[in-house]
């Protein structure tokens, strides 16, 4: 394993009892710093490894909360459960799709999955069982730990799709996926069924956004169509991506962590500035730094 | 009194806005391969300075279409030369997201200076309408067809009858073989980028006086410009008027029929069906999805 | 016995008929040469071979088994080996990863670093092993590109132009590679080609297509004394006067 790669498990591990000392406003902080964490990371799986840009993944967050929200209020299921059940719903939708989605390329891709992303939205905002326009309450979570336990949840996630990246880096599995990022054709001439492999890439993506999205649900207990599907997620996820180092172990950590911290920062210090300072950030991001802090080579 | 008469009269008064407003997305992503998600905050844009207009110097929407028209070309081209000539050599899926940055940074910098309340524009003739038959008509919706309409008939008189419009064009068929008969691409660039940017400024005055807004509607009317360029096809200012009129037909009778709510996501659902069933849109003829 | 059968093979893409019922038979052991004019429709014809594209009707029979209707990974386990006009390699992977993806997903073998560096070995590529695929140059990046295709362990390669834009001296290493694989692995060959010395010392046996047909089979050396394939090289005038 690289050294940058180690640094950041090592780092991971280390924030596990940090909320022993925190205060509480660091910890929401870095809570959400986490859930932006392991969405770019579920991202490089996709972009990084696979070379898809799902610029509208944020659909299977809000596909993912609403399923946990579901099955937490209208099946009583434990939130463990409903998030697992959550997180598969979101990936086998992906799977389904992906045959079919997947014959796009490059923007056309990226720009489909955002009308996607846009119409499940739509979709959630005119249903009953999704609440409408109104959404849904979750019940306030008061169990072992308080709501630390979201940041030790999130923190989780984090450490479970690095992992995954870890291991679509050193695996085999993870040569067929480079395969396809490379060149489609050449994969499939070398053996590669490169359906099924970007289908798989695809629905592990979702799986994580899927698993990020319910546990976001349920930390702001209140979820509803335009906090589900907000393409300002989608965005700040593909920056941090392009900013750490697209098809990376470590680009994600990196650039989600720098990213999160800043627009914090900027946030507490000038509420009103801070949209205009995050489009000036993700312009610059792209225009000054189009290959991220990490340069991708065998990846 | 013939409910699907009326309907149909509504579709078509929406459906000439539309052609309009969307006309310039699709020029732009035709001919630079740009698709502008910031669009619709320079629709937004073209509202508000209208709205200013019209308060401080008491100048119509309609006759501040001339300066909304100008300041967009004007726009177009600095926004070109500072942020999109540079975009254009990356990964075009890095231009979808710088796009997307510019529009949160002039969504957010409206939001600034005029807060996020609903503004809107009240003409004179707004509230008007009278009876053709047994069908009601706004005047204002009308006068926003007809200039929609001129207004994009223009464009395509400029198009087919003067050279620049033939080598935006030609740019837009074949970037090679243009360039071998003598056309200089990054020139056509930049006139298409301050073309398209003024038609979406001057779409914002007629957007302005038809309903209110607030700084952040342009994602949105960007949603919708897409959605147009989608059903339509690329290639052709027809493709955009045709995409358009489905559109606000399919927008009209679903809200009618299915309620308010799902209008978005009819014309989503057909514009999904339309990307991986039909790439290349009802009448395009480009198609989208070129694999390498 | 036949290893290949293509029967009646028609393509067009929009109006444009590419292929217009082309039939061809290839034995065990065979190298087939295919040469034709641009645009004949050689690459569409190997293309349809390999599965990169369907054809609109017709049949192919690979080893007694109909594999029309596969998709090119399939045909690649099944031992069918290609290589392109323009290399497609996977550019940001070194020359070792470049061999171990067909290794493993192609050819079910074990995808051990012995079995890699013996196969770059054989192409001539052992010193440029750790080398990213677009850092190599054009004739190494033809020769890794076959590699690939050999990790495959074939029983059919399909060669697209593997001599275009290379140097005479470079033409001729390549050729004695190739010769080497056919004689040592006793693989079957297709190879289009325009560089017609390189297929005379290669091909047992050649087709010409013209336009989307095939209108001459044979021996090399009649090929080229043929008034057909004169009249298609250099239009109707000069085959006329020929």
């Amino acid at each position: 394993m690289e050294k940058l790669s180690k640094l950041v498990l090592v780092l991971t591990l280390l924030m596990y009892p940090l909320p022993l000392i925190l205060s509480g406003y660091w910890e929401r902080v870095l809570a959400s710093v986490f859930m932006l964490t392991s969405l770019t990371y579920a991202q490089n799986v996709l972009l990084g490894y696979t070379g898809y840009p799902a610029f509208g993944a944020i659909a299977f967050f809000g596909v993912g909360g609403y399923a946990t929200a579901i099955l937490m209020i209208k099946a009583g299921l434990p939130f463990g459960v409903a998030l697992i059940v959550g997180g598969l719903v979101a990936s086998l939708l992906a799977f389904a799709i992906a045959p079919a989605l997947m014959r796009l390329k490059s923007h056309y891709f990226a720009i489909t999955t955002l009308a996607l992303q846009i119409a499940l939205a739509e979709l959630f905002a005119n249903l009953d069982i999704t609440g409408g326009a109104y959404g849904i309450n979750l019940p306030i979570y008061r169990g072992f730990l308080g709501t630390q336990i979201f940041y030790h949840i999130f923190l989780s996630i984090l450490l479970g799709s690095f992992l995954v990246n870890l291991f679509i880096e050193k695996s085999r599995f993870g040569y067929a996926l480079k395969a396809i990022r490379e060149d489609e054709i050449a994969a499939e001439s070398s053996g590669v069924n490169t359906v099924l492999f970007k289908s798989v890439a695809f629905g592990i993506m979702a799986f994580i956004t899927g698993l990020v999205g319910g546990t976001y649900a349920y930390w702001i207990t209140y979820i509803d169509p335009e906090s589900m599907f907000d393409p300002l997620l989608s965005v700040k996820m593909f920056v941090a991506l392009l900013f750490g180092g697209v098809g990376t172990v470590a680009g994600p950590f990196i650039g989600a962590f720098s990213l999160e911290l800043v627009s914090e920062l900027v946030w507490s210090k000038f509420v009103e500035l801070h949209g205009v300072v995050l489009g000036v950030i993700i312009l610059l991001v792209i225009l000054l730094l189009p290959g991220g802090v990490l340069k991708s080579r065998s990846g | 009194m013939d409910t699907g008469l009326q309907l149909l009269i509504e579709s078509l008064l929406l459906g000439g806005f539309y052609s309009f407003m969307a006309v310039g997305f699709a020029l732009i992503w035709g001919v630079l391969n740009i698709l502008n998600l910031a669009y619709g905050s320079y629709i937004i844009l073209g509202a508000y300075l209208s709205l200013f207009l019209f308060r401080y110097a008491g100048l119509d929407p309609i006759l501040s279409i001339p300066v909304s028209f100008a300041t967009g070309f004007l726009f177009g081209i600095l926004v070109q030369k500072l942020i999109f000539n540079r975009a254009m050599k990356l990964e075009p899926f890095m231009v979808l997201i710088i796009s997307f940055g510019l529009d949160v940074l002039i969504s957010n910098a409206l939001n600034l200076l005029f807060k996020a309340d609903v503004r809107s524009i009240n003409v004179s003739y707004g509230g008007d309408s009278f009876l053709l038959g047994e069908v009601i008509i706004s005047k204002v919706k009308l006068l926003v067809f007809v200039l929609s309409l001129l207004l994009t008939f223009a464009l395509y008189l400029f198009l087919n009858r003067t050279w620049t419009g033939k080598a935006i064009r030609a740019v837009a068929l074949d970037r090679d073989g243009a360039m071998l008969v003598g056309i200089n691409p990054s020139q056509i660039f930049l006139i298409t980028a301050g073309l398209g940017t003024a038609i979406s400024f001057s779409s914002g005055n007629l957007y302005g006086i038809l309903q209110g807004f607030t700084p952040f509607d342009g994602g949105l009317l960007t949603v919708k410009v897409f959605l147009i360029s989608i059903l339509g096809g690329l290639g052709r200012i027809e493709s955009a008027v045709a995409g358009g009129f489905l559109l606000a037909f399919i927008e009209i009778f679903s809200s009618f029929y299915m309620g308010e709510g799902w209008k978005l996501f009819v014309a989503l659902a057909v514009m999904v069906g339309v990307l991986i069933f039909r790439p290349r849109g009802l009448l395009g003829s480009k198609y989208y999805g070129e694999a390498q | 016995m036949s290893l290949l059968v293509a029967q009646e093979i028609y393509k067009s893409f929009g109006g444009n008929k590419v292929l217009q019922g082309v039939s061809l038979e290839v034995s065990q052991g065979e190298t087939l040469g295919i040469v034709g004019p641009n645009g004949s429709g050689k690459t569409t014809l190997i293309n349809v071979l390999s599965g990169v594209i369907k054809p609109d009707s017709g049949v192919v029979v690979f080893g007694g088994r109909d594999i029309t209707h596969w998709r090119p990974h399939r045909r690649a386990k099944l031992g069918i080996g290609r290589t392109y006009q323009i290399t497609r390699l996977f550019a940001n992977l070194t020359a070792i990863e470049n061999v171990m993806i067909p290794l493993h997903y192609g050819s079910r073998q074990e995808a051990s670093q012995e079995r890699i560096e013996e196969i770059l070995q054989m192409v001539g590529l052992s010193h440029k092993k750790e080398n990213y695929a677009s850092d190599l140059s054009l004739a190494q990046r033809k020769r890794l590109e076959l590699a690939r295709a050999l990790a495959l362990n074939p029983k059919l390669l399909l060669l697209d132009e593997v001599f275009a834009g290379l140097n005479p001296v470079a033409v001729q290493e390549i050729v004695s590679l190739i010769q080497e694989l056919k004689n040592k692995l006793g693989i079957t060959i297709v190879i289009v080609e325009h560089v017609l010395k390189a297929l005379s010392q290669l091909a047992d046996r050649v087709v010409v297509l013209a336009e989307g047909r095939l209108i001459f089979e044979g021996k090399y050396e009649d090929m080229v004394k043929d008034k057909e394939v004169i009249k298609a090289y250099l239009g109707e005038r000069y085959g006329a006067s020929a």
